[in-house]
């Protein structure tokens, strides 16, 4: 299965369980966790369904296109499911096997593993699943998000698509997959991974980066104190896209790493409090 | 009415592997507690499960709750019994509750109580229907479950929120063959009700539908059912054919496992454990052994076979029809291994030593400074340490001066528990000596209480200074309150249960143990190394060091007791008051083992009642006095006694001196005799200031020769026995 089929049928198996299909959002973010319609969705009360691919940026795991599993920026399908379904495993296996697995000839397994955003106040427990001994997936039931308990609890299901894809297709490098019809994946993404690399490791600006950030943080909370809690939970997206950046190109000292964790965590908690405050 | 049997089966979603094994025994003891409580006659539970599901069940659980027998307290009996029988008082107190005058011999009697005897009205409450209490029995159970890291599920149970381990998705809860009516409600969604519909493998099953409920009837009925689509369900079982078929694996590829840590929970991982044998490329084989193990375990969970290129994985199935599971397994383990060839060989390109600089990025503590600033330390605490332990000055100190090098390569980055590994193989790469390089690798064993010990001297010599250091400066750093509590967020007790361990170590000698360092001088050794720092001079030395070493006593207590477990006292009597960690830990240790060879015999008793005794007359301030003057004695007892201990006494020094304390202790209870004698005989108190005096000044070196070696108070069996 090619990889953009592979976007098409788990958006199509999610939308038909009556998942919202939306877009990834149009910022630097980490992981699909970051993006506000699962941020701020978990909060509260009021019942969501999403689901939608996010374009994750780890500026550190860039290896300049040579290595065959590590990429600068990889794709994640993320779904949310508030309240969490009682059959949500099955859900999800029957959404492995829309991909091609077939579950009787695989070892397809849930494996403890917590997850924890500690920038974001948010934590969760959860297993990731092995098919084969490789992991293809997160499985996640929220705990906190915002530094806040969560009732009801929403269960988050994150595919690594390159993985799962390489798998799928059989591949052991991830730029040989197919995306579309006589398309690979290097096609697409090569320049990026080339490109983005050497701007992470050796031509990011220093201090553009550390001045941007702060003044994220400033505007951020400007903002948040304005009654702005979604803007301002932007300016907590670029301020830790920032500090990747900067740790990536090894600026982020030692005394200066705690102090910048924090001040992204308490934009993002903020943000959260405001949210919840809106009428 | 006849018992039943119970059989009560949680579904759950995957449960963490490593709490199985915790999690049964705990299970089975919830539930016969809450048959206890509940009044219900039952046999002990057992319970067993393993991913997804905990089974209880138990043959015989009683139809009915016993009835209870409740007594109501009326009046005093000598009110309420003459010689005619019950009194009118009685009749009045029994009629109060119902009981008419023809049946008050049934319905009452005389009870003692605090305040003397009473009569009683006996009322007999009738035991309900075991049907209509067992939901209550289960729901107890499961709440009385303690989890690592308990869940929200909206989850709740009579309005009572009910967190678990992970969702619970069915229940079977069988009383006979009816179904408990036991429910479990999810807010907003649909209640997990107990039924007698199981669940076996998800993807296989010898028969019927794989992953559909089938219906059991009884407990045999669910375990038979379970086998038959792939889940054994004791915890044993899976152990036994888990091993038979890694035994098999290691015939079919010609080599044997090597041994692995932190693998103890394979068979709780799954339901039904298969195998497959994968093998990697051989050329792999150049990448040290450590590294590839660790890629297999730490990353797989797969094990590792030694000498050859290849690992077995364990499996959640029966078999693997088409090669699918053992294809995966060898590409992701090859991925892993081309990620840490990467690294072995990137690593390689930068000598150990000029990684030295980078250190000063690496944070030890934000307070502590970077591992620059610990390396120095090290090396110069190093150095003295080895000089105190019979290593190599020379080679601890270069040893320590390269120890954290490890912690700037990408091996380590990606592995951490490689640390000081990595470091270890890198300098044997550059062809350092044995002395080094081996004392690098090893520097972090033990892991606390567990774990071996560094294999050399040198090792031994930079793990002492490595957790010294560590435990005085994160002291230092006020962090030594973060201890309390679960947890050991900062390592401060495995580093003191390190610390402990490899002190006791010291290889016993004749004559006098103890030529190694203390725990508090290597620890005043540390904190000297943080003289010139800033906390340091924020805090003072003299408390810090204090707190240090009450910390030290209670990890020294504890591991004596695990030592000694039959002689709490002996332990108490040599490693607390700050005892402890004033002396070399294997001087304790042979203090401890005189003790408890020297058992608990009437004498060593007697011995520590006279003690206790000497130690309480005197007043505050005896140490001082002079020797007692032969001449103000009045009384033969006191002049005996005085010739028992100058002789004993100089006899008894003679023998710790020399580290002989079973000989010593001997000699001391010899003065057993001439001190009760004393006591008989002398009055202390007496009106003679002077000669009170003497008696007193003959005491206080009585009491300093009790407390020589021991604090010998710790055996009196009538001390109050403070909590360990």
């Amino acid at each position: 299965m090619n990889f953009q089929d592979l976007i098409f049928t788990l958006t199509r198996i999610w939308g038909a369980r009556g998942a919202v299909i939306a877009q990834p959002y149009d910022m630097e973010l980490g992981a699909g966790t970051m993006h506000p319609e699962t941020f701020f969705r978990v909060l509260g009360p009021k019942p969501w369904k999403v689901a939608y691919v996010q374009p994750s940026r780890r500026p550190a795991d860039g290896r300049y296109g040579e290595n065959p599993n590590r990429l600068y920026k990889h794709h994640q399908l993320q779904v949310i499911m508030k309240p969490a379904p009682a059959d949500i495993q099955d859900i999800y296996l029957e959404s492995l096997e829309a991909c091609g697995v077939v579950p009787g000839e695989h070892d397809i397994r849930f494996e403890e593993d917590n997850w924890a955003a500690p920038t974001l106040g948010a934590w969760g427990v959860g297993w990731q699943v092995l098919l084969d001994g490789l992991e293809i997936t997160q499985f996640t039931y929220f705990q906190q998000a915002g530094g806040r308990d969560l009732a009801p609890v929403s269960v988050e299901i994150t595919y690594g698509l390159e993985r799962l894809d390489m798998y799928l297709q059989d591949v052991g490098n991830v730029y040989d997959l197919e995306w579309a019809p006589g398309v690979r994946y290097g096609d697409v993404r090569l320049a990026d991974e080339q490109q983005g690399s050497r701007y992470a490791f050796e031509e990011a600006d220093i201090p553009a980066l550390a001045a941007g950030f702060d003044e994220a943080v400033a505007e951020g909370r400007r903002l948040i104190r304005a009654g702005l809690p979604i803007p301002g939970y932007e300016q907590c997206l670029r301020a830790s896209h920032l500090f990747n950046l900067l740790d990536a190109r090894g600026a982020v000292s030692v005394s200066d790493r705690a102090g910048r964790i924090l001040a992204v965590r308490s934009l993002a908690t903020a943000a959260a409090d405001r949210y919840l405050e809106a009428p | 009415m006849k018992p039943r049997e119970l059989v009560v089966e949680i579904g759950c979603e995957e449960l963490p592997a490593d709490w199985i094994a915790n999690l049964l025994p705990a299970l089975a003891a919830r539930f016969d507690e809450a048959l206890r409580r509940a009044r219900l006659d039952s046999s002990p539970v057992l319970a067993e499960g393993g991913a997804r599901r905990l089974v209880a069940h138990t043959d015989r659980v009683a139809e009915r709750q016993r009835d209870q027998v409740d007594l109501i307290v009326g009046p005093p009996a000598r009110v309420g019994r003459g010689p005619e029988g019950w009194t009118r008082a009685a009749a009045g107190f029994a009629r109060k509750h119902g009981i008419g005058p023809d049946t008050l011999d049934e319905a009452l009697t005389v009870t003692p109580t605090p305040r003397g005897d009473y009569v009683a009205l006996r009322r007999r409450i009738e035991g309900r229907p075991a049907m209509e209490i067992l939901a209550g029995v289960i729901e107890a159970a499961l709440r009385g479950l303690r989890f690592p890291k308990g869940m929200n599920w909206d989850a709740a149970i009579g309005g009572e929120p009910f967190p678990f381990a992970r969702p619970i998705r069915w229940i079977v809860a069988l009383f006979g063959e009816e179904v408990v009516p036991f429910r479990i409600d999810v807010e907003p969604g649909t209640p997990v009700v107990a039924s007698d519909q199981s669940r076996g493998h998800r993807f296989r099953a010898a028969r019927g539908e794989p992953g559909a409920p089938f219906r059991v009837g009884s407990y045999a009925a669910l375990r038979a059912g379970l086998a038959d689509r792939f889940v054994l369900l004791r915890p044993a079982e899976r152990a036994t054919r888990l091993e038979a078929a890694v035994c098999a694996r290691e015939a079919e590829a010609g080599a044997k496992r090597a041994p692995t840590r932190g693998l103890q929970h394979l068979h709780n991982l799954v339901e039904w454990p298969g195998t497959v044998l994968g093998r990697y490329p051989e050329s792999f084989l150049t990448l040290p052994e450590e590294v590839r193990h660790t890629v297999l375990v730490s990353h797989q969970k797969y094990l590792p076979l030694a000498g050859a290129p290849g690992f077995i994985a364990v499996t959640n199935m029966p078999d693997d029809p088409k090669g699918a599971i053992r294809r995966g397994a060898e590409r992701v383990v090859l991925a892993r291994l081309r990620d840490a060839q990467f690294f072995w060989d990137d690593d390689r390109k930068t000598p150990l030593a000029t990684r030295r600089s980078r250190l000063a990025g690496v944070r030890f503590h934000e307070k502590l400074g970077s591992f620059r600033d610990k390396t120095e330390r090290l090396a110069a605490l190093a150095e003295w340490t080895a000089s105190g332990i019979g290593a190599d000055p020379a080679a601890s100190r270069r040893a320590a001066s390269l120890a954290k090098c490890d912690l700037t390569t990408g091996l380590v980055g990606e592995f951490a528990s490689l640390q000081g590994v990595v470091g270890g193989l890198l300098l044997r790469e550059e062809g350092a000596p044995e002395e080094v390089w081996r004392a690098v690798y090893d520097h972090y064993r033990p892991a606390g209480l567990s774990g071996e010990l560094p294999r050399s001297p040198e090792g031994l010599a930079l793990s002492l200074a490595d957790n010294a250091d560590t435990l005085a400066g994160l002291f230092l750093a006020g962090l030594g309150g973060a201890r309390t509590g679960a947890g050991d967020p900062f390592g401060l007790r495995r580093a003191a249960f390190s610390l402990i361990r490899v002190l006791g170590n010291e290889p016993e000698r004749s004559g006098a143990a103890g030529g190694w360092p203390s725990p508090e001088a290597l620890v005043s050794r540390a904190l000297a190394g943080y003289s010139a720092t800033a906390v340091a001079s924020e805090s003072s030395r003299d408390d810090v060091l204090s707190g240090i070493l009450s910390f030290l006593e209670g990890r020294l207590v504890h591991i004596f007791g695990r030592e000694f477990p039959s002689d709490p006292d002996a332990v108490r009597a040599v490693a607390s008051e700050g005892q402890g960690p004033r002396r070399p830990v294997a001087d304790s240790r042979a203090r401890i083992r005189a003790l408890a060879e020297a058992g608990r015999t009437g004498d060593l008793a007697a011995l520590a009642t006279a003690a206790t005794r000497v130690h309480r007359i005197l007043p505050s301030g005896s140490e001082g006095l002079p020797d007692p003057d032969p001449g103000l004695f009045t009384e033969d007892a006191e002049i005996a006694l005085h010739q028992a201990v100058r002789s004993m006494g100089a006899d008894a020094l003679r023998h710790f001196r020399r580290g002989e304390y079973g000989a010593g202790l001997a000699v001391l209870v010899t003065l057993r005799s001439p001190v009760n004698r004393f006591f008989d005989d002398v009055l202390v108190m007496a009106k003679d200031a002077a000669v009170r005096e003497n008696r007193f000044a003959l005491l206080a070196r009585l009491d300093s020769l009790f407390l020589a070696a021991w604090d010998l108070r710790e055996l009196d069996p009538a001390r109050k026995k403070p909590r360990v």
